[in-house]
């Protein structure tokens, strides 16, 4: 008889999980209507920043990241703004079916949800991990959170208001931690007959490699996102100011390190005196989010790695010309006005390169390697080639064209990943008469 | 013909008259200090040659002239060593940093590239510093009882032939130990990118039988493909005692990836060697000296990374870019009076702190790792997935 491998992460995993299993009778007898109105109402909770969980969330998370609590403070606010309790309603209803039908026995198709889940969270922003803990508990399936290591606040905090707005929805929900080297508890939560994971590529394959064909995945990748405006909508100086200004918000939240966060700004069309009056306006606008919102320190080996893009820039600058160097005294913020469209790495932590590019279709070469990892692009209304430009980006696989200014605050219906929110988790159950 | 015989056919070095009036005194005087006995640190003969060098390379070479004046960094204004600009060296994957006419190009050395398809490229003229630096050093760091060895040492190589890799540095270096204190059965045991394990344990074997110190050199990966096959097979040895392993080069994905502790506990275990007769050479390919850990030099100190006196490292606070505090993690700014015909200065890609006598190296500056769910452009593009 082979022995099964334990640890005591892994003995927690598996207690946990059939503790789950267990409440998940319950929750599957109860009415959807009654399920998304109370997790609306824990959205509201989440949303109020006087909510006491909220409190203690962004107190917590600034002791724990480091982050400056103006900024996560009003980054949340920002992001939560469209996030009520109504647009939660609404999105149920978008992808699983009126709320006055679902819950009637005779409608069709029926949506039913699994055993249990495991949810495994990365990355460090507070609104997806809540999100995602939410979005099982609709589709009537109990879930194990496991909380990223980069943030491991939210998660019980989030646990807290659901057990405070409805103990018996709170029984289906339990909050796990262990690292990632654990094999063993791995493999125990990715028993679960419903996976749900955001991670690297590697975290992504390493995680498939554990689970069967008959469990449902949902796997989200690290995705990275841009700017593109077209160099003849700046041709005034209010909105280049405008634009630079909005832009600075995208890149200086959550200090550039979520998938929502512009990585780079391509400035569209033959004027390219507006890429070089662009850098210069970014470079102010920076300069005063970094007033408002001081970035987190960063540690040696991620200021080293900004130094060196920023001499690699001032090499090609002095060199070459065109390339140009804005930035401030210390790491705080950076921006390389390039000659060009070649892609160069991305340091993030307020790190930002405009490159300039000819047409739309020297935009779509540029950009088509990166397809893959493309999240969101934020583009001006005001642009003239607007219909052109978004085509071409959503062909590129981008899920969100938005405002600048608006990159961290989607709405709550966002295709994350090009997928739907609640439908890739539930399981659809058709009724002909 | 003997693996050391084909070595010293193929790779003779050529001394180079640079013919360039400006350069041959400041070569001269760089050589002669490659070639005392003694090793001494002398701070204003550094200075001055460093200064007298800035001067040169600031006039011939176009690339690295333009960044000093960005940088409002001429010759006159420099009045001590640490002002001379340094160059990033990823400089070298978009600029030919040299001080010479392209048609006066000898050899160039290319950079092994990990994320990025661009590799970098050092020209040089004349091969004459490089192998006196890599001399000087490796004989002190590695054969410091080279008398006592008898003027020779059999050493087996994990890395291919500066015939299999014209272009690597690592390949030249140790292509140049070999012709220099290999002795008659000493050779490489990479061919075609493949380990010949048959042939290294036969060499083994018979060096153990003889009671004959092997020196064995080679990649981090290679000797992790050694350990694997090892343990593949149940092998283990004992290698006679004076016998010292150099390994270098990091990774690159070639093989799994061992923290230096482990690695150098699996090949104490494995080789029957002491850790203390494991060192690790840090270089890089832009760079015309080395550096060696302290060991065999000094077994009683803490290990670190030693310089010849010909160069100077600084660490700098990469927030700051002043000098990093003692002990404290700084970005690896190298100045070497080896690199006449490139750049003196070069700001690598690595952090470092300061370790007894001389530093230590922390590794790599990566982005593989961050907080947020976002992820950077070079990182996908390297990424197969």
């Amino acid at each position: 008889m082979s022995e099964i491998a334990t640890t005591e992460a892994s003995i927690e995993v598996r207690k946990k999980l059939m503790r789950l299993s267990g409440a998940g009778a319950a929750l599957r007898n109860r009415k959807m209507k009654d399920v998304g109105e109370k997790l609306g109402e824990v959205l509201e909770r989440f949303r109020d920043p006087a909510s006491p969980q909220r409190r203690i969330l962004e107190k917590e998370y600034c002791q724990l990241t480091g982050s400056h609590p103006q900024m996560v403070s009003d980054a949340m606010r920002l992001a939560l703004q469209r996030w009520s309790k109504e647009a939660w309603i609404n999105l149920v209803e978008t992808e699983l079916g009126r709320m006055s039908i679902l819950d009637d026995p005779f409608s069709t198709p029926n949506v039913v949800g699994f055993d249990s889940s495991a949810l495994i969270l990365g990355g460090c922003i507070p609104m997806p991990a809540m999100l995602s803990m939410l979005v099982p508990l609709m589709v009537r399936t109990p879930v194990l959170v496991k909380c990223s290591r980069h943030d491991t606040v939210t998660p019980g905090l989030v646990a807290e208001i659901i057990a405070e707005v409805d103990p018996q929805l709170g029984e289906c929900v339990a909050v796990t931690q262990f690292s990632s080297e654990d094999q063993v508890a791995t493999e125990a939560l990715l028993r679960a007959p419903c996976v749900v994971a955001t991670g690297s590529n590697d975290t992504i394959k390493s995680i498939t490699n554990f689970l069967s064909p008959r469990q449902r995945f949902v796997g989200y990748g690290f995705r990275f996102s841009i700017a593109v405006l077209e160099s003849e909508a700046l041709r005034t100086g209010p909105r280049i100011e405008e634009a630079a200004r909005k832009l600075a918000v995208d890149i200086a939240l959550w200090d550039q390190l979520g998938c929502l966060s512009p990585l780079a700004v391509y400035v569209v069309g033959p004027a390219v005196e507006h890429v070089d009056e662009l850098a210069t306006a970014l470079g102010e606008a920076l300069t005063k989010a970094q007033e408002r919102w001081p970035r987190t320190v960063v540690t040696a080996d991620v200021a080293a790695r900004i130094q060196e893009q920023r001499s690699d820039a001032e090499m090609r600058g002095a060199g070459r010309g065109r390339t140009r160097l804005i930035a401030s005294s210390g790491t705080d913020w950076t921006v390389v006005r390039e000659a060009d469209a070649t892609f160069r790495p991305a340091p993030m932590h307020r790190f930002i390169r405009i490159h300039p590019v000819e047409s739309p279709t020297e935009l779509y070469s540029a950009l088509k390697p990166l397809s893959p990892g493309l999240a969101a692009v934020a583009i001006p209304g005001f642009s003239s080639n607007f219909v052109e430009l978004s085509t071409l980006l959503s062909q590129l696989g981008a899920s969100r064209l938005c405002l600048p200014g608006r990159m961290h605050s989607p709405p709550m219906d966002w295709h994350h990943d090009n997928l739907g929110v609640l439908r890739p988790l539930a399981r659809f159950s058709d009724i002909e008469r | 013909m003997t693996n050391q015989e084909t070595e010293r056919e193929v790779s003779e070095v050529q001394s180079h008259n640079t013919g360039d009036p400006k350069r041959e005194p400041l070569d001269t005087r760089v050589l002669e200090w490659m070639q005392e006995e003694d090793w001494n640190e002398n701070d204003e003969r550094f200075e001055q040659l460093a200064l007298d060098l800035f001067a040169f390379q600031y006039e011939h070479c176009t690339p690295y002239r333009q960044l000093c004046q960005s940088r409002d960094m001429e010759p006159e204004k420099a009045t001590r060593w640490q002002d001379i600009p340094a160059v990033p060296s990823t400089a070298f994957k978009e600029f030919a940093l040299r001080c010479f006419d392209e048609a006066s190009t000898r050899h160039h050395f290319v950079t092994s590239g990990t994320t990025t398809p661009q590799v970098g490229t050092l020209y040089l003229d004349t091969l004459e510093l490089y192998e006196a630096s890599l001399r000087a050093s490796f004989q002190r760091h590695i054969l410091p009882d080279l008398q006592a060895l008898g003027g020779s040492i059999r050493t087996r190589i994990l890395a291919p032939s500066p015939d299999e890799a014209p272009h690597s540095s690592l390949s030249h270096m140790f292509g140049s130990a070999l012709r220099h204190w290999g002795d008659t059965r000493s050779g490489f045991d990479i061919h075609g990118g493949q380990l010949d394990i048959e042939t290294l344990y036969a060499e083994i074997e018979a060096a153990i039988a003889k009671d004959i110190p092997l020196l064995l050199c080679g990649t981090s990966f290679a000797f992790v493909h050694l350990l694997d096959a090892m343990s593949a097979s149940s092998k283990i040895f004992a290698l006679p005692a004076k016998s010292r392993l150099l390994e270098t080069g990091g990774y690159k994905g070639r093989s799994r990836q061992l923290p230096r502790e482990e690695l150098v506990r699996e090949l104490s275990q494995k080789l029957g060697l002491p850790p203390g007769q494991i060192l690790n050479q840090y270089g890089m390919t832009e760079c015309g000296s080395q550096f060696y850990d302290s060991n065999l030099l000094h077994p009683e100190d803490p290990t670190c990374k030693l310089s010849p006196p010909w160069v100077r490292v600084r660490l700098i606070d990469p927030e700051t870019l002043e000098e990093a505090a003692p002990g404290e993690p700084g970005l690896i700014v190298i100045y070497d009076l080896a690199n006449t015909g490139s750049v003196l200065a070069l700001q690598t890609a690595d952090l470092g702190r300061t370790r007894g006598q001389g530093f230590e190296v922390l590794g790599r500056i990566t982005d593989a790792e961050t907080r947020g769910c976002s992820i950077g452009a070079d990182l996908l593009l390297s990424d197969p997935a």
